[in-house]
């Protein structure tokens, strides 16, 4: 009588769909995923300890590549630890400027979310969409301070120099544009039952999983947890900004596209409320010695919450510098096992 | 906007844990605890509803040398406050402590990662395995004794091997 | 006598003699199929590259397959660490036959930022033969650009590549 068993079938670590180095092992019955098992560390490079051996200020370009498709996040995250540790005042208007181009590069990096999502369903022409859009974002980091992708911009104390006119101008005329992008990617998107179908309903996370795991970020709100570190602990100065954190019902893709959607219109909001104030430059010490002490802190990159931990027994090195996440998803990585009796996409 | 546990708060836990000590000078004390102790108060904590601490924010552990501390960051979603616990572990060539996982399954890869990055054995863990490195690395990288090992690639396998000094 | 002077002189304009040799060069230098193995950053200019701005379409490189077997540049995108090392070498192993390698950032180059690193390997050279290297943190997608237009070079004219013996 003919039979069928289960087989582990190996994703990656080179696979076009895991954007990234990432090893699940799958186990199978046909196409549907009984069991998923993440493999990590194939982009382990060891900056936790490099950081032991490089000042503060030079620890900021390390941080960019943590999470490297939101790299203002993460220096604003290291940026914030080590001001509170060292109770280092920054200018109103360096902390604006922060917060204009945080949620720009969450905007950035939400796009690249959309783009993939859309390449990895099979729709191909959707990454070019995203990218295309992405590079208006990238053109306006390219005015403020030169780079693509790795800025180095936000530093402690401040950021790097000044936003210029040319900046505001152009932020200004892209923050027109974004509610067309959204219109776009919605009538291609929502709308599109094929979409629906595969998003809906699979790999759902309930909120007991999510609290848990210890989830943080938009995968958190997806499953109808109220939980946006912007909003709760308000670092920088986000307590300044009202704006609207979407929530989820069941935790399943769909839910976990759409929250991501929609924080888009979010930022968007937050910049306007930005280019109202007024701006200073800053500059920070190189070699200034900092005291010793504790400090954790948390801020939101892109797509979780993610503190930074810094343990100095004062002078220019920290002695302990840990980032919980700085992996991709240490925390929702354990949660992976649990995307199983879904049906696995046929790419 | 969230806050550090109120000095008030400690208190109550001291009480009911007399083995805590805290810096009441500091603003923001860390409360440390003994390593038999961490899984009650943990609980303790995170079950008693005027703490509420559901939430595991960090799990990471610090090398003085002499010493590793096991650090811990709480945060309550109901009462939007943070609490940072701390565990000295006394023995440096073995460090070991309670694993917490069976409070949140989520500190499963944060402890993985600790014992693969410091060598610290979390004992009733459901699989305490290499998590960055790979498995056959014989180290444990962010000691502060640590020698890096020298890679070695043949035939498509990767072996470590350790250095050789010249002296 | 040539070949080349046995045409008759109305078809000298429709007919165009050349090698195998020269005609299979030109067709896999205008053809390159690269590997899509990003490992970190440098990937994400890679996207970039190959998205709407830049355009790699219009040298005819825009088929990222995902299968090592039905492509032939492995362009290593990102850093690479010594846990990837047996994979990618894999990965190389199972490409057919003409295969080139394209060493993207600096972290392939030399190990980058991360030289230093205990985990990091100091530059993709250790491990595999490298056609081109790609300096920057991240390299522009037109330094991407620019690279695979010197690969194509290289494959069409092998002897601008000048090869250094070592003397073991």
């Amino acid at each position: 009588m003919a039979k069928t068993e289960p087989y582990i079938l190996n994703m990656g670590p080179q696979h076009p769909s895991t954007h990234g180095v990432l090893q699940v092992q799958l186990e199978l019955d046909g196409e549907r995923i009984l069991g998923a098992k993440p493999v990590m560390g194939y982009l382990h490079r060891g900056i936790e300890k490099l950081m032991e051996s490089r000042t503060y200020t030079q620890c900021v370009p390390y941080t960019d590549r943590l999470d490297y498709v939101s790299s203002m996040n993460n220096n604003l995250g290291f940026c914030e630890t080590v001001e509170e540790l060292a109770g280092i005042e920054v200018p109103e208007r360096a902390e604006y400027i922060r917060v204009i181009v945080a949620e720009l590069n969450r905007i950035a990096s939400h796009l690249i979310f959309i783009g993939t999502l859309m390449i990895d369903l099979g729709a191909a022409t959707g990454m070019i969409y995203a990218f295309r859009d992405r590079e208006k974002i990238l053109d306006l980091f390219n005015i403020i301070c030169g780079a693509r992708m790795t800025f180095h911009y936000i530093r402690i104390g401040g950021v790097c120099a000044d936003a210029q006119p040319e900046f505001i101008a152009e932020t200004e005329k892209f923050l027109e544009y974004v509610p067309k992008m959204l219109e776009e990617y919605d009538h291609l998107m929502t709308g599109n039952e094929i979409f629906y179908h595969r998003l809906k309903g699979t790999s759902p996370l309930t909120r007991e999983d999510v609290l848990r795991y210890s989830m943080s970020g938009p995968n958190v709100r997806a499953s109808g947890v109220d939980y946006d570190i912007r909003k709760i602990d308000s670092y920088s100065i986000y307590d300044r900004f009202d704006f609207n954190v979407p929530l989820g019902t069941n935790g399943d893709n769909w839910d976990r596209y759409q929250v991501r959607f929609h924080v888009h219109g979010a930022a968007a909001g937050d910049e306007l409320h930005c280019l109202a104030g007024g701006f200073h430059r800053v500059l920070c010490g190189q070699h200034c010695l900092y005291p010793a002490g504790h400090q954790a802190h948390s801020g939101l990159f892109h797509h979780q919450s993610a503190g930074l931990y810094d343990a100095g027994s004062g002078g220019r090195l920290s002695d302990r510098f840990h980032v919980p996440s700085h992996d991709p998803c240490v925390f929702q990585g354990a949660a992976v096992p649990l995307c199983r009796c879904c049906d696995a996409c046929d790419e | 906007m969230t806050k550090y546990i109120r000095k008030e708060q400690i208190e109550k836990l001291q009480q009911q844990f007399p083995g805590i000590l805290y810096d009441a000078e500091q603003a923001k004390p860390a409360i440390y605890v003994k390593p038999e102790e961490l899984l009650a108060v943990l609980r303790y904590a995170k079950e008693q509803v005027s703490f509420s601490f559901d939430r595991l924010s960090n799990l990471t552990a610090v090398d003085y040398k002499d010493y590793f501390e096991m650090v811990y960051h709480l945060f309550s979603r109901r009462y939007f406050t943070w609490l940072t616990v701390k565990v000295k572990l006394e023995n440096h060539e073995a460090p070991e402590i309670a694993s917490v996982t069976s409070l949140w399954a989520g500190a499963n890869f944060e402890e993985r990662e600790v014992y693969d990055l410091m060598g610290v054995n979390f004992t009733d863990h459901p699989d305490l395995r290499r998590i960055l490195m790979p498995d056959n690395y014989g180290g444990h990288p962010l000691r502060k004794d640590f020698e890096p090992l020298v890679p070695k690639i043949e035939g498509g396998v990767l072996t470590w091997q350790k250095q050789n000094h010249i002296s | 006598m040539e070949i080349v002077d046995i045409v008759p002189p109305m078809l000298k304009d429709n007919v165009i003699v050349t090698s195998v040799d020269a005609l299979f060069k030109w067709a896999r230098g205008n053809s390159i199929w690269p590997l899509s193995s990003g490992l970190a950053c440098c990937s994400i200019e890679m996207m970039c590259a190959a998205a709407a701005r830049f355009d790699l379409a219009r040298f005819g490189y825009e088929v990222f397959r995902a299968c090592p077997r039905q492509s032939d540049l492995l362009i290593v995108a990102g850093t690479l660490t010594w846990k990837m090392t047996p994979p990618l070498i894999r990965l190389y192993e199972e490409m057919p036959e003409p295969k080139y390698v394209i060493a993207m950032g600096s972290c392939n180059i030399g190990g980058g930022p991360f030289a230093d690193s205990y985990s990091v390997v100091k530059g993709l050279d250790e491990i595999l033969p490298v056609d081109v290297y790609i300096p920057g943190c991240p390299p522009r997608p037109e330094a991407l650009i620019d690279a695979m237009i010197k690969l194509r070079e290289k494959i069409q004219h092998p002897d601008v590549a000048v090869k250094v013996e070592n003397d073991d």
